[in-house]
């Protein structure tokens, strides 16, 4: 018995130790290993879009597609869904609160405007969710009879005073503090939306209008398409999911090829460009911008569907490939961080999406890993898809997540 | 090499009746089932869920192989046989890929009205999401239907990219298949009509994705998410709600073992009533079983009817975790075959699983719960790790597990990696202590014995 257990000792220990090595790979579980491979614990978080477990901004209609910071450097989120809703973040406080449906709008995508007058301005639009099977086919059909998305002014006051004091926010109710602007592009949505002054700058989907919206006229001044019909088998125009302004003022975005255009307010005139986003060679007739930043010093940083992040010079108009920091494509968010670094995250449609920055000085990627909030026993969630991303005014960065169950995941980056 | 066998598994079987014996001095009582050894025995590393008792009387069964094709084996009682129906990596087409295979069967297996069998496949390689949307990684978990009068298998084509479908259920009214993907914990449905598969889009984050999925009379499609709630499809209006409704469980951070990492609680196993009208749940943290009445107020109400752990654990804190073999037979009696210590042996981290395991019963008509005991196959052989479990129209039992071939233990796994690593590397090198098998229980004709 004796020489029998000193024998089955080595080899229960071996097992037990292969066990051990091999387990977290096969046990599929959130346990400690996962650390290494998610945005350290330490300085990422979430919130849940209300105060669960009722007073939250439905699932299906909670995917966050619009985010922005206000001049009082509160943040303001639009989501898609069913039903589109407005929710605020005061950065100080814990909460964010729900502010109401918006009638009629499914969806609020990249249409976010905070000038300095303290109101918010946004478009909205239908959901875009098309099957699986139909590879994008059947979201224009969605189109058809649609009257428009419309332009809404959003006054922050008039909400406040509308809060029933004993209670706490009511996500179904509508908006209070909005006033309709009315329908920039008819039969369109608005499907990127950015502003400065009085004017507000979109572009529509699924025509691809590129439109100028004078705040003070309450009247569109100016309309042109920057892209052509679908091209090869796309299922839909070269629509930009982004715009940008750059210190001059003028609007960037990318039309047909990835190729990029901008509009010269002062002029009131679109110039097509003969620089592109970067993307793989022969590609080009699927490349679309997803999402710009503006950098301090004057540079505009991008990302586009081929998963490259890019840098432009709005002075020389000339683009500079940064290179590819994920396997994947899509550059669904990116923001300038106040440390002077750019901060994104990738990921494609289905696909598991990943935290990055590029730290200028040194010109590299640093991939910073899954994106997770991980706080057991109360929750532990792993968001997959993301479509907005900004830098707060202390530098805190906000992430977006687009998906049935969403939640706004606040980052705080290092050096 | 040979003799060292020998000397390893008498010594083990001696060593191991030492214990049982020891271990049982304190345990009178015994669960006695039968076993049938799988066909190619060797090769089945694991197996969760996928466990069918066919209206015909054939039992179907998912069998895992980690990084390489699943498989499904029918018994027929009958004719006290078992085959295989084949390799799903090779049915998936997908041999060539050099992708990671379709390495399990892992969802309910389920039964349309025509006497077709439907499963789907999932993914085994993990590795914390290293190949997940990675170009290695699986394309994606398959629906696949038997018909067993023509005895063909046919692959319905993938679910969603990249995720394997992890649980399954059937509205056999709408023709349609429902399933979980794992890791984006999707709910997917496919229309057997029109072969078309539909995204419903997240309903649980990926570390607590659901096992098991059931519906009402009325074809609607319950799981569950955060604190034990339970969300809803309603096909009528073709979306999920999230309702308010909780199952009956523990505070969050109290469950220990696996329950302490998942921050998604819910249930581990389901069974309908014969009308469909309600449904019930063994959750998974305690192993509290109770009712799920869909008809009472908007949301349906849950009630706690009992904890259908062995006796040595209710109401106590290290219940182990809820194994997957949970069933309920025509005349509304429960069983779950649960994880237990036989002695006061250390429990595995990982479910809480001791040297053994214990049939735990609970009659719907009388309340009474009951433990009938560890359960031994053949020769006393300690039986291990249930991972599911069937009840046949006849009211036979079936379950799935690790069965100890060298004799009565103590060969307790830490961990189902402990489990599959034993199925790696050559037999000969490690020895075969316990293999997966079809057990069989007889509950009329096995009782209590002392």
């Amino acid at each position: 018995m004796k020489q029998a257990i000193g024998q089955s000792a080595p080899r229960i220990f071996t097992a037990l130790l292969l066990a051990a090595l091999a387990a977290p790979a096969l046990m599929a579980q959130r346990t400690e290993t996962m650390d290494a491979v998610v945005v350290p614990q330490n300085r990422i978080t979430m919130r849940d879009l209300g105060w669960p477990p009722v007073d939250v901004i439905p699932e299906d209609e909670n995917g966050i597609t619009s985010l922005v910071v206000a001049p009082g450097g509160s943040i303001y989120g639009g989501t898609t869904g069913f039903q589109a809703h407005l929710f605020v973040l005061k950065p100080a406080g814990a909460l964010v609160r729900p502010l109401g449906k918006i009638p009629g709008a499914q969806s609020i995508h990249h249409a976010l405007v905070a000038p300095e007058d303290g109101m918010i301005y946004f478009g909205t639009s239908l959901w875009n969710r098309g099957r699986l099977d139909q590879r994008g086919k059947d979201i224009p059909g969605a189109y058809k009879g649609f009257p428009g998305g419309h332009l809404y002014r959003f006054d922050p006051a008039e909400e406040e005073k509308s809060r029933i004091l004993t209670h706490w926010a009511d996500p179904a109710r509508d908006c209070p503090g909005l006033t309709d602007l009315g329908i920039p592009v008819a039969g369109d949505g608005v499907h990127a939306l950015v502003g400065k002054g009085d004017e507000l700058y979109g572009v529509s989907f699924p025509g691809g209008v590129f439109f100028v919206f004078d705040i003070a006229k309450r009247a569109v001044s100016f309309r042109q398409a920057i892209c052509g019909d679908p091209i090869a088998e796309n299922p839909y125009r070269s629509v930009p999911r982004d715009l940008v302004i750059d210190p001059d003022g003028n609007v960037w975005g990318t039309g047909d090829y990835g190729k990029f255009f901008r509009y010269d307010p002062a002029a009131k005139k679109i110039a097509q460009l003969d620089i592109a986003l970067p993307c793989l060679p022969g590609r080009e007739f699927m490349n679309v911008v997803d999402s710009f930043a503006l950098a301090a010093d004057g540079k505009i940083y991008g990302g586009g569907s081929d998963g490259y992040v890019f840098c432009l010079d709005p002075k020389s108009a000339s683009v500079r490939n940064l290179g590819k920091p994920l396997w994947q494509k899509r550059i669904r968010g990116l923001a300038a961080g106040s440390d002077g670094n750019v901060y994104g995250v990738g990921g494609e449609e289905m696909g598991i999406a990943r935290l990055f920055v590029y730290r200028t000085a040194s010109k590299e990627f640093e991939v910073l890993g899954l994106i997770e909030a991980n706080h057991p026993p109360y929750f532990n969630w792993l968001a997959n898809e993301f479509d907005a991303m900004v830098t707060g005014r202390d530098g805190t960065i906000y992430i977006g997540e687009n998906s049935r169950r969403a939640h706004l995941f606040i980052f705080c980056p290092w050096q | 090499m040979k003799r060292r066998k020998i000397l390893h598994g008498t010594a083990a079987g001696a060593l191991g009746l030492f214990v049982l014996a020891a271990s049982l001095a304190g345990q009178t009582r015994m669960c006695r089932v039968e076993s049938r050894a799988l066909p190619e025995p060797e090769k089945w590393d694991s197996m969760f869920t996928a466990l069918y008792a066919a209206s015909d009387g054939r039992v179907y069964i998912g069998l895992d192989f980690h990084g390489a094709g699943a498989n499904v084996a029918v018994y027929d009682p009958k004719t006290d046989s078992m085959r295989l129906l084949g390799d799903m990596q090779e049915l998936a087409g997908e041999k060539n890929l050099g992708r990671e295979p379709q390495s399990k069967v892992h969802t309910q297996i389920c039964e349309g009205r025509d006497g077709k069998i439907y499963f789907a496949t999932h993914l085994s390689a993990w590795y914390n999401f290293a190949k997940i949307s990675e170009p290695e990684g699986l394309p994606g978990g398959h629906w696949v239907v038997y018909d067993p009068k023509t005895d063909h298998l046919t692959d319905l084509g993938l679910g969603l990219p990249r995720n394997g479908i992890i649980t399954m259920t059937i509205d056999p009214g709408r023709e349609r298949l429902y399933g979980l993907t794992y890791p984006m914990g999707h709910l997917i449905y496919y229309d057997i009509r029109s072969r078309v598969t539909v995204d419903m889009g997240v309903v649980q984050n990926w570390a607590s994705v659901s096992r098991v999925l059931t519906t009402d009379d009325r074809g609607r499609v319950y799981g569950f998410y955060n604190d034990g709630r339970i969300w809803r499809y309603d096909p009528e209006k073709d979306r999920v709600f999230n309702l308010l409704t909780q199952m009956p469980l523990r505070t969050p951070g109290v469950p220990i073992f696996r329950s302490f990492y998942e921050t998604e609680h819910g249930m581990m196993g389901v069974a309908r009533s014969g009308d469909g009208r309600k449904w019930y749940g063994l959750e998974t943290e305690s192993s509290y079983l109770f009712e799920y009445d869909p008809y009472q107020g908007d949301e349906g109400k849950t009630t706690l009817l009992t904890q259908l752990a062995p006796d040595r654990y209710v109401g106590k804190r290290n219940v182990p975790y809820a194994m997957l073999a949970f069933c309920k037979d025509p005349e509304d009696v429960f069983y779950h075959a649960a994880n237990t210590q036989l002695g006061e042996e250390p429990q595995g981290i990982y479910w809480g699983q001791g040297y053994g395991s214990a049939m735990v019963i609970y009659d719907l008509k009388t309340g009474r719960r009951e433990d009938r005991g560890v359960i031994v196959a053949e020769n006393n052989r300690l039986v291990m790790t249930p991972t599911a479990a069937a009840c046949a129209p006849d009211g036979t039992v079936y379950f799935m597990a690790f069965v100890n071939e060298q004799g009565a233990g103590p060969q307790q796994s830490e961990s189902v990696a402990d489990l599959v690593l034993e199925k790696k590397g050559g037999a000969a090198q490690r020895g075969r202590d316990y293999n997966l098998r079809l057990c069989i229980y007889k509950p009329r004709s096995s009782r209590r014995t002392g």
